[in-house]
């Protein structure tokens, strides 16, 4: 409660200080106050602007971040239970993770064009690994023990996976989960700065180019809400899953 | 008493597990077991009593299937170095509760492997969640437990899918001295009448004559039997028996046996934590 309340007086205080230094200090294409910018949010909800590329946005990102949970999560079990495919698709695949992907961008273009299926490949590459690797983390550090345990009672390898190995690993999974999707964001900014007639990074160019400051700030806080959802999203449904007390966390 | 260190067979049993001439190797040359033979009777409750490190838990690991034996070899009703199966349950030191199944299901995990349908299998473990004092716990999760009570959950389990054979790996180790005493009582209790063969891995004297029908002690560095004494305490037993002056005789003499090798253990151990 003290914490609540000394968070939110200090940003209170920040946003008058932006408010005054803003009105004083600047003109509204340098730096448009907090006032101003809340109000075009609230046009741009109402006029429709904002949720036509939103919807665009999210699309993307959905496609491209579940396509990355669909093929990791699964590549991720395989690398940390066998190791003839962890010393053979799991070192390719440790080949490619130093890349950074915003270098393929170009390439992505060139091959898969300027439409959808660029961008959300984009997306769906940058946001693979970090949940491939912890996924692959989480079944190498299963408890040898609940393994022994497993065996002893007459359990097969499918039941160890099942019972053990899919439960033991999603701590590490949700890891993954939570930082690939703060990945994902960045690469969906990216693709629509660099290549892209719609979307809320479409949107934020536009506004640059014309010098609409309040425009160009209302997209910026729509991207930190955006943000700020898929982590609450994320740590959400991590809670309704695990509802045990994990013994080792990443 | 007897003292010759070789494999012996109560009078009038039927050998149910046989080690002969068991050698236990780990990786990197280290002989944790070598020239272990012991014949235990069906129905008999065998301790296995010995310093740290002397290799009775692999012994123990050997006869449920979880390690391959090196040289010499075990044999389970008749079956050379079986692999683990449903004749024999299985209590580890730290409970072996799987966090994310509630008591219930855990108990259930063997049952279910035999192929028991989920209904049947609740009926069995709501009969051992009451047996063994659990009433109510039987939707919670194990770390929602005390160390006892997920002990008698590890119990429970393995005595649900009522196998012939029990082997356990220092059960009680963990918990405080307290439950400890409480849980030899319940497991005693639960065993006799049972004519299950029970197999206990322990370093407590205590413990060991508390429980068994005889007790093998270990030698360490390799692993082998150095005496086998039959404890002779009348059943059934109770808190009663550790006021018994037969209990604390058998005490000192087990005592002597080990006193040395615990010695020469605590040295050791000495030396490698030392500065």
């Amino acid at each position: 409660m003290q914490r609540l309340l000394r968070t939110s007086a200090t940003f209170a205080l920040l946003l008058l200080a932006w408010e005054l230094v803003a009105r004083l200090f600047f003109p509204v294409y340098i730096l448009p106050p907090p006032s101003l910018v809340a109000r075009t949010l609230v046009s741009l909800i109402v006029d429709g602007t904002l949720w036509q590329n939103l919807q665009v946005s999210l699309m993307r990102v959905f496609a491209g971040y579940f396509t990355a949970v669909v093929l990791a999560i699964p590549l991720g079990v395989a690398a940390g239970w066998w190791k003839l495919i962890d010393h053979t698709v799991g070192s390719t695949l440790e080949l490619l993770r130093p890349l950074p992907a915003l270098a393929l961008i170009p390439l992505a273009i060139v091959w898969l064009g300027f439409g959808e299926l660029s961008k959300i490949a984009l997306i769906a590459y940058a946001s693979f690994f970090s949940i491939y690797l912890n996924t692959r983390a989480g079944v190498q550090n299963v408890d040898p023990l609940h393994v022994k345990v497993m065996l002893v009672y007459g359990n097969g390898t499918r039941d160890v996976l099942t019972k053990v190995v899919m439960y033991s690993i999603l701590p590490y999974v949700f890891t993954g989960l939570r930082y690939s999707a703060a990945v994902a964001l960045i690469l969906l900014v990216a693709v629509e700065l660099v290549g892209s007639q719609s979307g809320l990074g479409f949107f934020l160019v536009q506004a640059q180019s014309f010098l609409q400051m309040p425009n160009m700030f209302a997209a910026i806080v729509v991207f930190g809400v955006l943000g700020f959802c898929a982590n609450l999203l994320v740590a959400g449904l991590e809670k309704r899953v695990i509802r045990w007390r994990p013994e080792n966390r990443p | 008493m007897r003292s010759d260190g070789e494999s012996d067979t109560r009078p009038g049993g039927r050998p149910l597990v046989e080690f002969c001439d068991l050698g236990v190797t780990y990786p990197g040359g280290i002989a944790a077991v070598s020239g272990f033979h012991l014949s235990v009777s069906a129905g008999e409750f065998v301790v296995i009593l010995g310093p740290s490190g002397c290799g009775k838990s692999t012994v123990l690991q050997v006869v449920a299937g979880l390690l391959k034996p090196t040289s010499g070899q075990v044999v389970v009703a008749g079956e050379i170095n079986p692999p683990p199966g449903k004749d024999r349950g299985f209590v580890f030191q730290h409970a072996g509760l799987l966090p994310w199944f509630d008591i219930f299901t855990n108990i259930e995990i063997g049952l279910r492997a035999k192929g028991m349908s989920r209904k049947a299998a609740r009926a069995v473990s709501q009969r051992y969640v009451s047996a063994m004092g659990l009433e109510g716990f039987g939707r919670l999760y194990p770390h929602q437990l005390s160390g006892g009570m997920q002990q008698r959950v590890g119990v429970a389990r393995a005595f649900a899918i009522d196998p012939p054979i029990l082997l356990m790996d220092e059960p009680f180790a963990a918990l405080d001295a307290q439950t400890r005493l409480l849980l030899q009582e319940e497991l005693i209790r639960l065993w006799e009448g049972s004519g299950k063969t029970i197999i206990f891995v322990t370093h407590s004297i205590e413990e060991a004559v508390f429980l068994a029908d005889r007790v093998v002690v270990m030698a360490r560095a390799p692993g082998s039997v150095k005496a086998s004494v039959d404890i002779t305490l009348a059943r059934p037993r109770g808190e009663e028996t550790r006021s018994d002056p037969q209990y604390l005789e058998l005490f000192n003499t087990l005592w002597g046996m080990i006193r040395r090798d615990a010695q020469r253990a605590i040295s050791e151990t000495d030396l490698k934590e030392g500065p």
